[in-house]
């Protein structure tokens, strides 16, 4: 598993995210945004379920929207469903798109302490690279 | 171009509390930059880089007069927050999803009450309990039942009236409603499933981050009359609500900000920030995005309307009384996160705009036919929240906000701490404390979260209104100041 630090953005958060490769940014990446909305995660909320989660090309054609995507795609599930990503398997990951097993937990509102709403995950200072010793790093900040 | 590094371009004094950046600034610029400032917010304003974000604004095709900004400016994702913008679609005017925001018809709407700080005082932490466990708030957390599509669909284009037709609300709260709660042109159709999947649970909950409730007392009047045809004399008690379209508007300003990044190439419109993303009004692309904001404008307007019927229900059963028995009208609600199409003067006469608020409230001056019957003779009542340590603001609209900001002022204080910086400096637990020797409860779900809206982090609101004050833009009404304040 990668690395994240956060760095602060005016009225929001941005986050420095490190991977041994574009998979592993973008499971490091889903457990820093819920990082940001959950308090004590990841041990409070047990999986209950895995699932195939998939991001196609159609919806992102660069390395940067396909973590925009799969971001949104993570947070559309809590919202609608509260799923949290508690097991996040990135089968493959390329700039055209995503497949991942994800373990999703529940989240409980009377059990679980929140922090701060992301509302989004934007676009701007977005950054999706690989690093001259072949890791790869993402600079991205999430509207909250 | 990010927010950290100061502004080093052109701030020309433009009269009282005016600031020029000169369209000979950047080439591209249109027309000039105005910021509305006194010289100390000046100074804190080319700290960040928001007036860069001004300048890149006035290249937008079809900007009319100037690219404008509210004294309570700081760095938004393309356009600026606290940002005025109308474009004359007779001229390629744009439309753009990043000059409404992420939260689209993110508002205030303000409560009056007969009730007054001697009667809420000795039970204030029970209201404020109670008014925490009636309105849905937090991350994760939404409204008391899911909506089905076909209902969803009617709210979005119905608005406000959609929840008083099914019994929350009273048929002249849409009177003291922005628009009467409802953009004409909201389509569903134009809104995503996965907007809609993320709307269907929401309508009626706060939210979190700086959204929140308030129970509030009005503790200084600067205009009695004013104040008294508002409702809000000295002394009386108040609730203020602020939140928005939730995940349904957070939706479709992503969906758009996709579809409006292949329109600007299409279209080929030089963008000096990819961000500030658009189409012309009048394109494919354009009609469409007002047609899905519009929606999101109505369904933010159906939500607080919701929200107040959860409050009228909560105060009415802690003080044994019905909510008409205690005076609880609405005295307004107004957004400050939209695009609306509106007439007005221009150099080359009168012409339909499309208007661009982003964290910039509508204010109208008296007569002006879209003010309520009920104050036309006063004017718009126009609501600036400030920090939960402070106060707010109600303030009236001038002339000279339709004469010069297309009838717009300020949205708020502006943040002056990052939320990092915030939680470094204060605890949950700390900020809760010091709200107490104010004599401040609050319930919030969040202790991290109530750290980085403690009030230092806020710039001073009076600062801000003050500007809008001298600048003639709008005038202070009354001041109101928390008692009680609800956070997610």
């Amino acid at each position: 598993m990668g690395t994240y630090t956060t760095f602060d953005h005016t009225a929001d958060v941005g986050l420095d995210v490190r991977g041994r490769d574009l998979a592993d940014v973008l499971a490091t990446a889903a457990r820093a945004v819920f990082d940001q909305m959950l308090e004590d995660r990841p041990d409070a909320v047990a999986v209950r379920d895995t699932v195939d989660v998939r991001i196609d090309p159609d919806l992102a054609d660069d390395a940067g929207e396909v973590l925009v995507a799969w971001l949104q795609e993570l947070l559309y599930r809590f919202e609608t469903a509260r799923l949290v990503p508690m097991e996040v398997d990135v089968e493959e990951a390329s700039p055209d798109g995503v497949r991942a097993r994800v373990g999703f937990g529940r989240f409980d509102p009377a059990r679980h302490g929140t922090r701060l709403q992301v509302k989004a995950v934007t676009y701007h200072g977005l950054e999706v690279r690989q690093t001259p010793d072949g890791s790869w790093r993402a600079r991205l900040i999430l509207d909250v | 171009m990010s927010p950290g590094k100061a502004f080093d371009g052109p701030l020309e004094p433009a009269g009282e509390c005016r600031w020029r950046i000169p369209k000979s600034y950047k080439p591209g610029m249109r027309v000039d930059g105005i910021i509305y400032a006194d010289a100390h917010l000046a100074d804190q304003i080319r700290g960040d880089n928001a007036p860069e974000q001004v300048a890149n604004v006035a290249m937008l095709p079809g900007i009319v007069r100037a690219s404008l900004a509210m004294p309570d400016i700081h760095w938004g994702y393309g356009f600026p927050i606290g940002g005025v913008a109308a474009m004359d679609p007779a001229d390629g005017g744009v439309v753009s999803p990043g000059g409404v925001g992420y939260d689209i018809n993110c508002g205030v709407r303000l409560l009056r009450s007969d009730l007054t700080r001697e009667d809420v005082q000795p039970r204030i932490d029970d209201l404020v309990a109670r008014i925490f466990h009636a309105v849905p708030c937090g991350v994760g957390i939404g409204g008391h039942r899911d909506y089905s599509r076909s209902e969803l669909a009617r709210l979005l284009r119905e608005g406000a009236a959609y929840v008083v037709r099914h019994g929350q609300g009273w048929d002249d709260d849409l009177d003291r409603t922005e628009a009467r709660g409802c953009l004409d042109g909201a389509d569903p159709d134009a809104v995503s499933d996965r907007a809609m999947e993320r709307g269907r649970g929401q309508v009626g909950s706060l939210g979190a981050g700086n959204h929140f409730l308030e129970v509030q007392v009005v503790d200084r009047v600067y205009d009695a009359q004013a104040a008294d045809a508002f409702g809000t004399p000295e002394g009386a008690v108040t609730f203020m609500i602020h939140c928005g379209s939730r995940g349904f508007g957070h939706q479709v300003c992503d969906d758009f900000l996709k579809v409006m990044r292949k329109a600007a190439a299409k279209y080929d419109i030089q963008l000096p920030d990819k961000q500030l993303c658009c189409a012309p009004v009048e394109s494919d692309e354009g009609q469409r995005y007002l047609a899905a904001m519009r929606a999101a404008a109505n369904y933010a307007w159906a939500n607080r309307q919701a929200i107040m019927h959860l409050v009228r229900e909560a105060v009415g059963n802690v003080f044994g009384r019905s909510a008409e028995r205690l005076g609880l009208d609405l005295v307004y609600d107004v957004c400050h996160n939209i695009a609306k199409m509106e007439e007005h003067e221009t150099p080359a006469g009168r012409r339909r705009l499309c208007v661009h608020r982003k964290g910039a409230t509508r204010a109208l001056a008296a007569g002006h036919p879209e003010t309520p019957a009920v104050y036309r003779a006063l004017g718009q009542p126009v609501i600036i929240p400030g920090d939960m340590g402070r106060y707010s603001f109600l303030l009236v609209g001038e002339p000279r906000a339709m004469e010069e900001t297309f009838g717009s002022v300020c949205h708020g204080a502006g943040r002056a701490m990052s939320r990092g910086e915030a939680r470094r400096h204060v605890r949950g637990e700390e900020v809760r404390r010091r709200l107490a020797d104010k004599g401040i409860v609050v319930m919030a779900r969040s202790s991290a979260g109530l750290a980085e809206e403690y009030s230092d982090a806020y710039k001073d609101v009076a600062d801000v209104v003050d500007v809008v004050e001298k600048a003639g833009l709008a005038r202070k009404v009354c001041r109101l100041r928390p008692l009680g304040v609800i956070k997610g």
